[in-house]
């Protein structure tokens, strides 16, 4: 055993540096605490001239309304602008956008699908060129959000929330006719029909093939089942939310709700028919819109950015972070990343667990 | 934090010395009040009137506090005037109004002397998961609060040098890891300072000092990949004390003091997105008094008062009001001094 003795015939300065070793080596330095929160990496942001407010994607290729610039294409790869409208022509003039929030992309019959604030549906023809070219208008004013899939070359199907009608779905085949040696294309609708709701319809999601969701404001939100695409919607239930039902994202377990200043709701499809039981998140966001993918839900909060949330779980939802990356309108995935449309412009995140 | 198997191995190494020095050691129970022990300003207390969550699970802005603390002291090597000393000590304290707060510290001190005043030491604190109040965790939210408490560990080591009969001087520097608990971890600093003190003896009177202590506090929240709340909380810092002590020519006490610290705090936030931090600085003063009178050969009572003052100034008023606080602190201790000598 060390004793005075033994101390003593070490040097004293030897024996104070032994002591601080002692003590360094025994206290260490502390390590921080790991939170188990996820990180964003901004890997560019797209400068839309007007704010970025929807975006449709198709393949590597987004299509972004960009308000009160009118429509961007963007090549997501080389983040470089292939083509922009501020405008089209109709008749022989040239009209101006006011300001598109909505847009939709049927690839295989080359459309552009914009909408603008309490407007119908306006259907472009968009080849990759630099040159849009206007067919007509459907469905009708105060659509609030339409879906669209494409059944066949020259014919498409489109659900709409229609704010002041319900739920409007048609076909829509193209028809060309030929006056004085000019042809005219338009898309005219066949078959569908107009689903009344009590509610205001705000926004509409639907698989294709089994499923049509509704938001419908106050009232919450309405399931519908379909047999496959094209056949006559069924409503399966009605399920009300805190707050304002706006908008809707469909997955294979249920429905994720946006509920504007009472935060979020997951519902499962069940529910609608009275079976299980929904969870409400988010309580404390005003979310405008949700967007799902790989376990991860990506929660629009207007000029608070985003949230990110963990729904490996759907029925758990648990909370990965709050990012302030601008004024944030709505989100989408392309491949594992995310598309944020903002007054920024448009922003391509990773998202790093 | 505090690692028990860090505690142990201290023990165990302690309880080897054999030295033939006696082992001195005193116990303190101190008790005292805080008249706001959350720091809030004017405009919090106001808003935690009508909001109970932001005081957490405390139902009054004031607590009474209970401290138990023991310090021992052993001299491991001894010869002519050079010595070679540990210290140690440890304080549990427990505001009885405000459970949150409870809180262990500790710390060791190795200390050569080669003369009087003149020695170097090296010091070791841990104050273990120390409860501010409840703050709102942005990271995941805009309203749910959440307790924060942080975690310190400083390291330092400090020359004392002699510089005439009656002056005497400390240099020393510093390293101390303030670590938040989750879920306020962006908050993590780590802080490197440098301190000088110059002493003064003053004939049969006491003993005044002046010290200065420049401070420099790295935040590593702001760094690339943005997490929530991905903020500069860097800073730094510049700070003054001035005690005096006087025990000589006093009737009935043994030590009357008082003294003044003031640190001048400037953050480097420039993100606008942060307006709490932005361009924000403070002046946080206290002004202390105590007066020490010995009951006992080895019993000594000493009552203290602070007074705390922090004045913020930000380009947004409502940070202004919002981090500038009042604090009044009194305190009651009575410390007994032990020997254990069986050599």
């Amino acid at each position: 055993m060390t004793d005075i003795k033994n101390l003593a015939s070490i040097p004293a300065y030897l024996l104070f540096l032994y002591t601080i070793l002692l003590a360094s080596i025994i206290s260490g330095c502390i390590e921080p605490n790991a939170e188990d929160l996820w990180s964003i990496k901004v890997e560019g942001i797209l400068q839309t001239d007007g704010f970025s407010r929807d975006v449709a994607i198709d393949n590597n290729t987004a299509y972004v309304a960009t308000g009160q610039y009118g429509i961007q294409v963007w090549d997501l790869q080389s983040q470089s602008m292939s083509a922009g409208f501020t405008g089209y022509e109709e008749g022989g003039a040239f009209l101006g956008f006011d300001d598109p929030s909505l847009i939709g992309r049927d690839e295989i019959n080359k459309l552009i699908f914009v909408s603008e604030p309490g407007k119908d549906v306006k259907i472009f023809h968009y080849d990759g060129g630099d040159s849009i070219f206007y067919r007509n208008t459907i469905m009708s004013a105060k659509t609030k959000g339409f879906v669209s899939f494409p059944s066949e070359i020259d014919q498409f199907i489109m659900y709409a929330a229609d704010n002041d009608d319900g739920m409007k779905w048609h076909f829509y085949n193209m028809d060309t006719t030929n006056i004085f040696n000019i042809e005219f294309i338009e898309w005219s609708p066949y078959g569908g029909s107009e689903i009344y709701t009590p509610g205001k319809p705000q926004g509409i999601d639907s698989d294709g093939e089994s499923y049509i969701v509704m938001a419908v404001d106050q009232l919450g939100v309405e399931l519908y089942s379909i047999d496959s695409l094209g056949a006559d919607p069924n409503l399966l239930g009605r399920v009300d939310t805190e707050g304002n039902g706006e908008q809707v994202t469909l997955t294979s377990d249920g429905v994720f709700v946006a509920c504007d200043d009472a935060g979020a709701y997951f519902i499962p499809t069940g529910k609608f028919s009275g079976t299980g039981s929904s969870t409400r998140f988010a309580e404390d966001l005003t979310v405008d819109h949700i967007s799902v993918n790989n376990g991860i839900a990506a929660l629009s909060l207007g000029a608070k950015g985003i949230a990110l949330y963990d729904v490996t779980e759907p029925s758990s939802p648990i909370e990965k972070g709050i990012f302030p990356v601008g004024y944030v309108y709505k989100t989408e995935f392309w491949g594992e990343k995310l598309l944020v449309c903002s007054r920024e412009g448009l922003q391509i995140l990773t998202i790093e667990k | 934090m505090l690692h028990p198997k860090k505690i142990i191995i201290c023990l165990l190494i302690l309880s080897c010395l054999s030295a033939r020095t006696p082992f001195e050691y005193t116990i303190g129970i101190t008790g005292g009040y805080d008249n706001n022990v959350m720091r809030f300003s004017l405009e919090e207390f106001d808003q935690a009137a009508m909001d109970s969550n932001l005081m957490g699970g405390a139902k009054t802005f004031d607590s009474f506090v209970y401290r138990i603390g023991v310090s021992g002291e052993k001299i491991l090597w001894k010869s002519m005037k050079k010595e070679l000393s540990i210290n140690g000590l440890f304080n549990w304290a427990d505001y009885r109004n405000n459970p949150e707060r409870e809180y262990a510290s500790g710390g060791v001190d190795a200390i050569f002397k080669w003369g009087s005043y003149q020695n170097i030491k090296y010091s070791l604190r841990h104050l273990n998961s120390f409860y501010l109040r409840d703050y709102v965790n942005r990271d995941i939210s805009t309203e749910t609060q959440s307790p924060c408490a942080f975690t310190d560990q400083n390291q330092s080591i400090a020359l004392t040098h002699r510089i005439s009969k009656r002056y005497w001087a400390n240099l020393g520097v510093g390293y101390l890891q303030r670590y938040y608990d989750k879920p306020f971890t962006e908050f993590d600093l780590n802080i490197n300072y440098v301190k000088v003190k110059l002493n003064h003896r003053l004939m049969k009177l006491g003993n005044i000092s002046f010290q200065v202590n420049r401070g420099r506090a790295r935040s590593q929240s702001h760094f690339l990949p943005d997490r929530p709340s991905s903020f500069n909380r860097s800073y730094e810092s510049l700070e003054w004390y001035c005690p005096i002590k006087v025990q000589k020519r006093i009737p009935f006490l043994n030590e009357i003091g008082i003294s003044v610290r003031q640190e001048n705090r400037v953050y480097a936030a420039e993100d606008p997105n942060d307006p709490l931090h932005s361009g924000r600085n403070h002046v946080d003063s206290k002004y202390d008094l105590w007066l020490k009178k010995n009951i006992t050969e080895h019993m000594k009572v000493t009552l203290s008062g602070r007074y705390r003052t922090r004045a913020t100034e930000s380009s947004y008023n409502w940070v202004t009001d919002l981090k500038s606080f009042n604090q009044l602190q009194f305190w009651c201790k009575m410390e007994l001094d032990l020997v254990y000598d069986r050599y």
